[in-house]
């Protein structure tokens, strides 16, 4: 039966909601430029890659040596950039080869853990998804959200907006909030491209010239190899700054959505707490330690306020998810 | 909660509108592009807002108004960017661009530019309602009445990052991909702009991938793709799920009255 959210549902906040910007301090403004931009024809510049790594990199410094930080990351930055324009001219990857490649991960996903086809529990999944996506939506793709089923705590994002979670990591749960942190990693992934640039990077070296410059629309050999390719950047994962960018993207999308800023670090606080247990170990082998997301996560989340009251919307979630064993 | 009703100002034509005046309001229309005018902030500024508004005759609650519009909004004065994506059906219906020069008011569409005044949307109420929607307003709630008393529409504020282009966001060219400055909001849900996804040989998957494990064999399901991208939301079903959850537009804010 299909759920309808009318609007005479009862609010959940704190009826002394307060009306401030939901991005406040210190690290507000690079995370907030980063993060939320309007868009009147311009593309993305490439340069806004940096100001995250900048904030996360402050974020984890002393005071004293955040200058000389800074200088450094612009430098690096700089020449990332610079190298990044050769690699991309040699693997030309645009929306529709990206959502072409994306069809393919997330087809191979869906066949190594199986999709859960439920209806409802998979509406809602994408409603709290697209609410978190909103914040910095791409124009250019749809973000669809999956479950997974299976026990192995996990999300995954593959290019084009396919985004999945598993029922292991929906058990692990107590609100929306930690969902809307999780899913927000994932956007942060997709809009970040992280996997796409990784495919860039390493399409000649693993994949042969010829493959880097075939076109991916008419070469379908050439498009198997690199969606093989992302397939497994995404199960082998993904670098440690890109996890820890994903991080704090996740954290600011979900605040500026009106989400508990601390979900995500709810979250893998018990990634930690379960560090041990066998359902984490592809989560293990394929992210930073959580101690290392703990320590980033604290310090953005606790620079990113929620323009109110945390809303985690404990009992939604429980009887959105009530089908997902506990 | 303060109410916007302040039949002494240019803006007043929202409330005209509202009260189901549209011809009076209509013929307001330049006093409040005047307004406007003198309204607009001199550095950039950049707004998004929602428009719930009240079926005719007004309602007694907040849970009582409906989704009618998204409107996005860049400024520098004398110029300004006005999007209006009204609800049609189930769904967002063609965005109405308005642009403001500093001299006129102009409908920018696909094929080219015309004064507002001279078109038929200067009649549109939903056009009407977002010109009369005050620059400078700060609030991020406005509850509007009507004359009785009830509430006519609530109007949520959100302020966006201005690093707009100002010679693309005022240009009286429609955009190549249409949408504009509403693409970054709502391009999740929006059914038209959208690249075509064709499906490709790619699109089957692969049928072995290297894990932390080792080498693992996969059946690519495609069929799940599919069903994944046919479970579409629409986008009142989530704007319901966001006020629902006070998220988005509404976090922070409580339910009018």
């Amino acid at each position: 039966m299909k759920r309808t959210w009318t609007l005479s549902r009862m609010p959940v906040v704190d009826p002394h909601a307060g009306q401030g910007n939901p991005l406040s301090g210190r690290w507000a403004p690079a995370l907030a430029k980063k993060t939320h931009w309007l868009a009147t024809g311009a593309t993305r510049p490439l340069s806004m890659v940096l100001p995250v790594l900048v904030a996360a990199t402050l974020l984890l410094t002393p005071r004293g040596a955040q200058g000389q930080i800074l200088d450094k990351v612009l430098d690096a930055g700089e020449k990332a950039s610079k190298v990044a324009g050769k690699v991309q001219s040699a693997l030309p990857i645009g929306t529709e080869e990206e959502i072409d490649i994306g069809r393919g991960v997330a087809a191979t996903v869906a066949g190594y853990y199986k999709l859960d086809r439920d209806p409802d529990l998979t509406e809602y999944l994408n409603l709290v998804g697209l609410a978190v996506a909103a914040s910095d939506a791409r124009p250019d793709i749809r973000y669809r959200f999956g479950v997974l089923d299976t026990d192995q705590v996990n999300a995954i994002s593959a290019p084009g907006g396919y985004i999945f979670v598993t029922r292991g990591a929906l058990a692990l749960m107590d609100d929306e909030a930690e969902l809307a942190g999780v899913l927000a990693h994932e956007v942060g992934h997709v809009n970040e491209k992280h996997v796409v640039n990784e495919i860039q990077k390493r399409a000649r070296t693993e994949l042969g010239a010829d493959v880097a410059q075939a076109a991916l629309k008419t070469d379908a050999a050439a498009l198997d190899a690199v969606v093989g390719l992302g397939t497994n950047i995404l199960f082998l994962g993904l670098s440690r700054e890109d996890e820890l960018e994903a991080d704090s993207l996740g954290t600011v999308y979900a605040a500026q959505a009106g989400y508990d800023p601390q979900g995500l670090l709810h979250f893998v606080q018990k990634l930690q707490a379960n560090e041990s247990k066998p359902f984490l170990a592809t989560l293990k082998a394929t992210h930073p330690k959580p101690k290392d997301r703990i320590k980033l996560l604290e310090r953005v989340s606790s620079k990113t306020g929620a323009g109110g009251p945390p809303v985690e919307l404990a009992d939604r979630f429980m009887s959105s998810t009530a089908g997902v064993p506990r | 909660m303060r109410s916007f009703f302040r039949p002494s100002t240019p803006f007043a034509l929202l409330a005209l509108l509202i009260a189901g005046a549209p011809q009076a309001a209509a013929q307001d229309l330049g006093a409040t592009l005047a307004a406007r005018q003198q309204a607009l902030p001199k550095q950039k500024t950049a707004y998004l807002e929602t428009f719930l508004n009240a079926p005719p005759g007004g309602a007694s609650a907040e849970k009582d108004l409906k989704l009618a519009a998204k409107v996005a909004v860049a400024q520098e004065a004398p110029r300004e960017r006005i999007e209006i994506q009204p609800v049609s059906g189930n769904t967002f219906g063609e965005t109405v661009i308005v642009v403001g020069n500093g001299k006129d008011y102009f409908l920018v569409t696909k094929v080219g530019s015309t004064p507002l005044a001279k078109s038929a949307k200067a009649q549109d109420a939903l056009v009407l309602q977002a010109l009369g929607s005050a620059p400078n307003e700060t609030a991020k709630k406005r509850a509007l009445k009507t004359s009785d008393g009830k509430l006519a529409a609530v109007i949520y504020r959100e302020p966006r990052p201005a690093d707009f282009n100002s010679s693309t966001a005022f240009s009286l060219e429609a955009p190549k991909l249409g949408g504009g400055l509403l693409k970054k909001g709502l391009s999740s849900f929006a059914d038209s702009d959208q690249p075509v996804v064709t499906a490709s040989a790619g699109a089957r998957g692969v049928d072995e991938i290297d894990t932390p494990d080792g080498k693992m064999p996969v059946t690519p399901d495609s069929s799940a793709v599919v069903w994944l991208e046919e479970r579409e939301v629409s986008p009142l079903d989530l704007e319901a799920f966001l006020v629902a959850g006070r998220l988005g537009p509404y976090a922070g804010t409580e339910e009018a009255q």
